[in-house]
C-alpha cells in the first residue's frame, strides 16, 4: 500500500511538539489514499506536502501547541507561580545549610570585585554630567600624523581656536583653557605646589562650578585668582580667604579675588586656582595668533546646538589650514576632531589629558578581571548544584509526572540561584564598601572616584545580582530540566556517585588557576627582595640626598667644604637609582639618522663620588670649553655605532647644542630595575638643573649627621626648610610599584584562592556525605585508616596532578616572559624556589580542606552511620 | 450578535448542517471543493474551524477509530445553538435586503 512521504510526517509531528494531532493526521492521509487512487503517486505526495506545509502554519495547529503546552491547572497569573518557586526555594536553600552557605561565601567573595567594576563604571558614566547642557558641549581633539603613527590629544592649537571663536557663528558660549598654571605658595614657611588653569570669565557659564564669594569677571585681570573651596581650607582654615593675598614663588603677590563653592568630585576637570590668561606675559597677542606648533597645554571647550557637529568639523577643519605649513615644517599633519564632554569619561585613550583620565581600554582589562574572579565562584554553584543532582532529581521527577514543564523546572532553578545570589550580593557589597578607599588610593587620580551609596548604585548592584544569578543559574536549571521522571525515580541511592567529566574539569581549571595565582605571588615577592638586595654599582651608603629647592648649590658646597667629616659632595639633576624623564636626541650628520638618550646633569665630582668606573677616556672637569665635554655610557656608543653614526665623538643634539664625548664609563643602573640601560649622558653645563646635592658622611649615626646637616643649611638659608633623605630611602621608594603589585596581585590571589577553596570543600563535602555507609561497612570488615584515606582522597589527588601539570608550565612560560620583564630586567627569570613555594602552600591549603572532611568521615563510628536508616 | 462571522465561516458552518452527523474535516474539505470549485488546504479548513471553535459556534467530538486512516478517529463537528442564532440572523438580513431590492436582481 502506497504510504505518504514519511519526511513531510516527521517534520509535521517535530514542528507540532506535544500537541494533539490524531484527527489531523487521519485527515491527511484519507486525502491521500483518495488522491493516489485517482492520480499518480508523485502527484498525491505534492499534495500530501501542500497540505502539511498549510497546516504548519495555520492557526488550526498553533492553537492547539499553545493549549497542549499548558497544564490544564496553568494561570496566567504567575505571581502565584512566584511565590510558590520563593517558597520551594527558600525549603531547599534551607534543607542544605552547608551548601548554601559555601554558594553564599564563595558568590560575594567573587561579586565583590566586579561590584567594583561596576560601581566605578557608573562612577564614571556620572562625571560632568552635572554641567548645564552638558550635552552640548564639545572640545576640540587634535589627531597628529608624525611618522607614520597617529595620535590623538585632546588639546588644541591656541591659534585654531581662537579664529573659531570669530569666524564660526553656531559656537554660542566658549572657554580656553590652559592647564600649565602652578605655583609655589608660601604658606606659614611652608611651601605648597598649587596647580590650575589659565582661564577667563566664560569658564564659569559653560561649566556648572559655583562661586561662594567674588565675581567670574576677576579672570579679565591680571594677578588675581579664584581658588578652591579646599585649597582655602587649607591656607587660611575658616577664616575668609577673599583679598587675602598669596607669596608665589613664580609669580610674586596675587590677590585671592574669588572662592569656589565645594563641586561634586565627578569631573575630569582637575584644579587647585584658576587665575587669567593675563598673569602670564605667554599669552600676547601673537600666541592667540599664530601658536599652533606647541598646543599640548592648550584647551579649548565651547556649546553648539544640536545636529551642528558635521558643519563643525567642516569650518574648523578649513579653518586649520592656516597652520598646516607651521606643522609641516616639523614633519606632522594634523586635523581636527570633537569629543562630547559625556564622551571623556570613561572615553577613548587620548594623549594628553586635562585631568585624570578613565579610559575604556583600562575599564574592560578592570572587567576581565573581576569576571576572572567571579567565574570560578560561579562555577563553584554549577558544580555543586549539579553534585546534589541525586537529591533534587527525585523531586523534579515527581514534580513532571504531576505536569510540570521544562519551563517550570528551569524558572524553579533559576528563582533559587537567583535568591543565592542576592544574599550573596549583600555580603558582597559589605567587602565592597571596605576595600573601596583601599582601591582608590592604590588608582592614579582615584579621589576623584567617589564610590557614593547611592539608590543608583543599588539597584545596578541588584540588577548585577539577579543577571549573575540568571547566568549562573541556566547551567545547573538545564541539567535537570532535562531528567526524565522515569530515570529519576528509578534511580536509588546506590547508583554511582563518581565525580562527572564536566566537574572534574571545572575543579582542575580552578586548581589551576588558583596556582597560577599563588605562583604569581611567589614570582612578585621573590622579585620585591631581589630588586631591593640587588647589588647597584654605585655609592649608596652613609649617602644623604639634600633637595636644593632653587638655591644656589655653590653656597651649600662652600659651607661644607671645610668639615671634615664629609666624605664627598656632588651635584646632579636626578637622584641615582631612581627615574628619569624626558628625551633628547643626538642627530647624525645627515641628519637622517637620530638616536634618543637621557640626560644627566652633574658636576664634576659625580663620577669619582658615584664610583663609576671610567672605560675609556677621561673624566669630566669643571673647566669650561668652547664645546661642551661630556660622559656617556658604554651603551651610547654601541648604540650610535649600531645606528652607523659617522662621528662617534662629536654629536649635534636635536637642539642644536653640540658636544665633544670625552669619556666612556661602564654602563649602571642609574633608573630602577624596571627599566633596561639606556643611553645615557652626563653633562656638566646647566647649573641651574642641579636639583639634587649629594653627601657622603662615612661615621656619625643618620640622626647626628641629619642634625648636622641641617644646622648647616640654616646657617645659609635661614628662611628655607631643610630637606634631605638617604639615597637608600629614596631608591626604595622607588621600588613602589612593586609594592603596588604586590598588594593589588595579593588580594586578587587570596580572593581567588578561597573561592577555589570553597568549591573544593563543597565537592569533598559532597563526595564524603555519599560514602558514609561504604566508609562504615569497610571498617566493620577491617579496612586500615590509610586505605580509606586513599580511596576518600584519591580523586581528588588524581585531579590535583592534571592541574599541576597544566598550571605550572602555563604560569612559568607567562611570568618569566611578561610579569618578570616588566617589573625587572635584570632578573635571572622565574627560579624554582618560588615555583615550589607556592606550589607546596596552594596543595596544603587544599590539603587541610580534604583531610579535615575525610578524617571526620573515617573517625566516626560504623555504628553510627549504619544505624541511619 | 457574537460577533461577525465571515463568508467563509458563514459557508463552512452551512457545510457542515448539511453533511449533519458525518461533517467531520475531509468530508467538509470535500463537500466544499465540490460545491465552490476552490482548491483548499487542509491547514486553511482546519484554522477556520479553530476560530470557529472559540467562537463556540461549533463543538467537536472525537469519533470511532476506522481502518481507512491508520486506525486513527475523525473529528466529527456539529453546530451550537448560537451558530443556529446567527445563520438565522444572517438569512433574515438577506431575505429582507433581497425583499428590498430596488433593482431587478433576476437575471432572467
Amino acid at each position: 500500500m502506497n504510504q505518504p512521504p514519511k519526511i513531510a510526517q516527521r517534520l509535521l509531528r517535530l514542528f507540532s511538539g506535544t500537541a494533539d494531532l490524531e484527527d489531523l493526521e487521519g485527515d491527511l492521509d484519507e486525502v491521500y489514499s483518495y488522491n493516489v487512487r485517482i492520480t499518480t503517486k508523485r502527484k498525491a505526495d505534492l499534495n500530501y506536502w501542500k497540505h502539511v506545509f498549510s497546516l504548519l502554519f495555520s492557526y488550526g495547529l498553533k492553537k492547539r501547541k499553545m493549549s497542549a503546552s499548558f497544564a490544564p491547572h496553568y494561570s496566567k497569573n504567575s505571581m502565584t507561580m512566584f511565590k510558590n518557586y520563593f517558597k520551594l526555594a527558600h525549603r531547599n536553600l534551607r534543607k542544605q545549610k552547608t551548601f548554601t552557605a559555601i554558594n553564599v561565601v564563595g558568590l560575594s567573595i567573587g561579586m565583590s570585585i566586579a561590584l567594583l567594576a561596576v560601581a566605578m563604571y557608573i562612577d564614571l558614566k556620572q562625571f560632568d554630567t552635572w554641567h548645564k547642557n552638558a550635552e552640548n558641549v564639545y572640545r576640540v581633539v587634535t589627531e597628529v600624523t608624525y611618522g607614520g603613527n597617529k595620535e590623538r590629544y585632546s588639546s588644541s592649537p591656541a591659534a585654531l581656536t581662537y579664529r573659531m571663536d570669530e569666524e564660526i557663528p553656531s559656537i554660542y558660549k566658549s572657554v580656553h583653557i590652559d592647564e600649565s598654571f602652578t605655583a609655589l605658595i608660601e604658606h606659614n614657611g611652608n611651601h605648597l605646589r598649587a596647580h590650575g588653569y589659565y582661564s577667563e570669565p566664560s569658564f564659569f557659564e559653560l561649566f556648572a562650578f559655583e562661586l561662594e564669594a567674588g565675581n567670574p569677571d576677576v579672570l579679565d585681570e591680571p594677578g588675581k585668582v579664584i581658588i578652591t573651596k579646599e585649597l582655602a581650607t587649607k591656607l587660611y582654615g575658616d577664616k575668609p580667604a577673599l583679598d587675602q593675598v598669596i607669596e608665589t614663588e613664580e609669580w610674586g603677590q596675587l590677590e585671592i579675588a574669588g572662592i569656589l563653592k565645594s563641586f561634586p568630585k565627578r569631573t575630569h576637570l582637575s584644579f587647585d586656582l584658576i587665575t587669567s590668561f593675563s598673569t602670564s606675559k605667554r599669552f600676547n597677542a601673537g600666541f592667540r595668533s599664530s601658536e599652533w606648533v606647541d598646543f599640548t597645554s592648550s584647551y579649548y571647550y565651547f556649546a553648539i546646538p544640536q545636529g551642528q557637529e558635521d558643519l563643525l568639523i567642516d569650518q574648523m577643519n578649513k579653518i586649520g589650514k592656516v597652520g598646516h605649513s607651521e606643522f609641516e615644517e616639523e614633519d606632522m599633519k594634523v586635523t581636527y576632531d570633537l569629543q562630547a564632554l559625556l564622551d571623556i569619561t570613561p572615553g577613548e585613550m587620548i594623549n594628553d589629558g586635562i585631568g585624570v583620565q578613565f579610559d575604556m581600554p583600562i575599564m574592560l582589562v578592570f572587567f576581565g578581571i573581576s569576571l576572572l574572579i567571579l567565574v570560578p565562584a560561579c562555577f563553584n554553584y554549577t558544580n555543586m548544584s549539579v553534585a546534589l543532582a541525586l537529591k533534587r532529581s527525585k523531586e523534579v521527577g515527581i514534580r513532571k509526572v504531576m505536569g510540570s514543564h521544562r519551563k517550570h523546572i528551569i524558572q524553579q532553578f533559576i528563582v533559587e540561584t537567583v535568591i543565592i545570589c542576592l544574599t550573596s550580593v549583600i555580603l558582597s557589597g559589605f567587602i565592597f564598601y571596605q576595600i573601596r578607599l583601599g582601591f582608590t588610593s592604590m588608582l592614579a587620580g582615584g579621589t576623584a572616584i567617589s564610590f557614593d551609596v547611592t539608590p543608583t548604585l543599588i539597584l545596578a548592584f541588584i540588577g548585577f545580582a539577579i543577571l549573575t544569578g540568571m547566568l549562573t543559574g541556566i547551567g545547573p536549571a538545564i541539567y535537570f530540566a532535562k531528567v526524565t521522571p522515569i530515570q529519576a525515580l528509578r534511580a536509588t541511592t546506590t547508583e554511582k556517585i563518581s565525580i562527572s567529566g564536566l566537574r572534574k574539569g571545572l575543579l582542575v581549571f580552578q586548581f589551576a588557576l588558583t596556582l597560577g595565582f599563588m605562583i604569581g605571588i611567589g614570582v612578585l615577592l621573590k622579585q620585591y627582595y631581589e630588586s631591593k638586595s640587588y647589588e647597584l654599582p654605585f655609592t649608596t651608603e652613609d649617602t644623604f640626598i639634600i633637595y636644593n629647592q632653587g638655591t644656589d648649590p655653590a653656597l651649600l658646597k662652600n659651607q661644607l667644604a671645610n668639615e671634615s667629616t664629609i666624605a664627598a659632595f656632588s651635584l646632579s639633576s636626578s637622584i641615582p637609582g631612581t627615574s628619569l624623564t624626558g628625551n633628547v636626541y643626538a642627530l647624525n650628520q645627515d641628519q637622517n639618522d637620530s638616536l634618543r638618550f637621557r640626560e644627566v646633569f652633574v658636576d664634576e665630582g659625580f663620577i669619582n663620588h658615584m664610583n663609576l668606573q671610567l672605560a675609556q677616556g677621561r673624566s669630566l672637569t669643571d673647566r669650561r670649553y668652547q664645546v661642551e665635554q661630556v660622559v656617556v655610557n658604554q651603551e651610547m656608543i654601541r648604540r650610535l655605532k649600531l645606528l652607523n653614526f659617522t662621528d662617534t665623538t662629536n654629536l649635534l643634539l636635536g637642539n642644536g647644542e653640540r658636544v665633544e664625548i670625552v669619556g666612556v664609563i661602564t654602563n649602571y643602573n642609574h633608573e630602577p630595575l624596571n627599566e633596561s640601560i639606556e643611553p645615557m649622558m652626563l653633562r656638566t653645563s646647566m647649573k641651574e638643573k642641579l636639583t639634587y646635592s649629594i653627601v657622603t658622611i662615612p661615621n656619625g649615626s643618620y640622626l647626628s649627621n641629619f642634625h648636622f646637616l641641617n644646622e648647616q643649611w640654616d646657617q645659609i638659608h635661614p628662611n628655607i626648610p631643610f630637606k634631605a633623605t638617604l639615597l637608600e630611602n629614596e631608591i626604595h621608594e622607588a621600588y613602589d610599584y612593586l609594592r603596588v603589585g604586590l598588594k593589588i596581585f595579593g588580594f586578587l590571589a587570596i580572593l581567588a584562592i578561597s573561592i577555589s577553596c570553597l568549591g573544593l570543600l563543597g565537592m569533598v563535602i559532597y563526595s564524603t556525605e555519599n560514602r558514609t555507609k561504604e566508609v562504615a561497612i569497610r571498617k566493620i570488615l577491617g579496612a586500615s585508616k590509610q586505605r580509606l584515606f586513599g580511596s576518600l582522597a584519591g580523586t581528588f589527588l588524581k585531579l590535583w596532578v592534571i592541574a599541576l601539570l597544566v598550571a605550572v608550565p602555563l604560569s612559568w612560560i607567562l611570568y618569566d616572559n611578561f610579569m618578570v620583564r616588566l617589573f625587572n630586567k635584570f632578573s635571572e627569570g622565574v627560579g624554582m624556589i618560588e615555583i615550589f613555594l607556592s606550589v607546596v602552600v596552594t596543595l596544603s591549603l587544599g590539603g587541610i580542606t580534604i583531610f579535615w572532611q575525610v578524617n571526620r568521615i573515617s573517625n566516626i563510628n560504623p555504628a553510627e552511620n549504619l544505624r541511619h536508616e | 450578535m457574537k460577533g461577525y462571522i465571515g463568508e467563509f465561516e458563514e459557508l463552512v458552518l452551512l457545510t457542515i448542517a448539511n453533511l449533519a452527523d458525518k461533517a467531520y474535516g475531509v468530508a467538509i474539505l470535500n463537500d466544499i471543493s465540490e460545491r465552490t470549485n476552490r482548491k483548499l488546504s487542509i491547514g486553511a479548513l482546519h484554522s477556520t474551524l479553530t476560530r470557529l471553535e472559540e467562537k463556540e459556534y461549533i463543538s467537536s467530538f472525537l469519533g470511532e477509530p476506522t481502518n481507512e486512516r491508520g486506525g486513527r478517529r475523525k473529528r466529527y463537528f456539529e453546530l451550537t445553538d448560537s451558530a443556529k442564532q446567527e445563520l438565522a440572523n444572517m438569512k433574515t438580513l438577506r431575505d429582507q435586503l433581497w425583499a428590498g431590492a430596488k433593482v431587478n436582481l433576476s437575471l432572467k
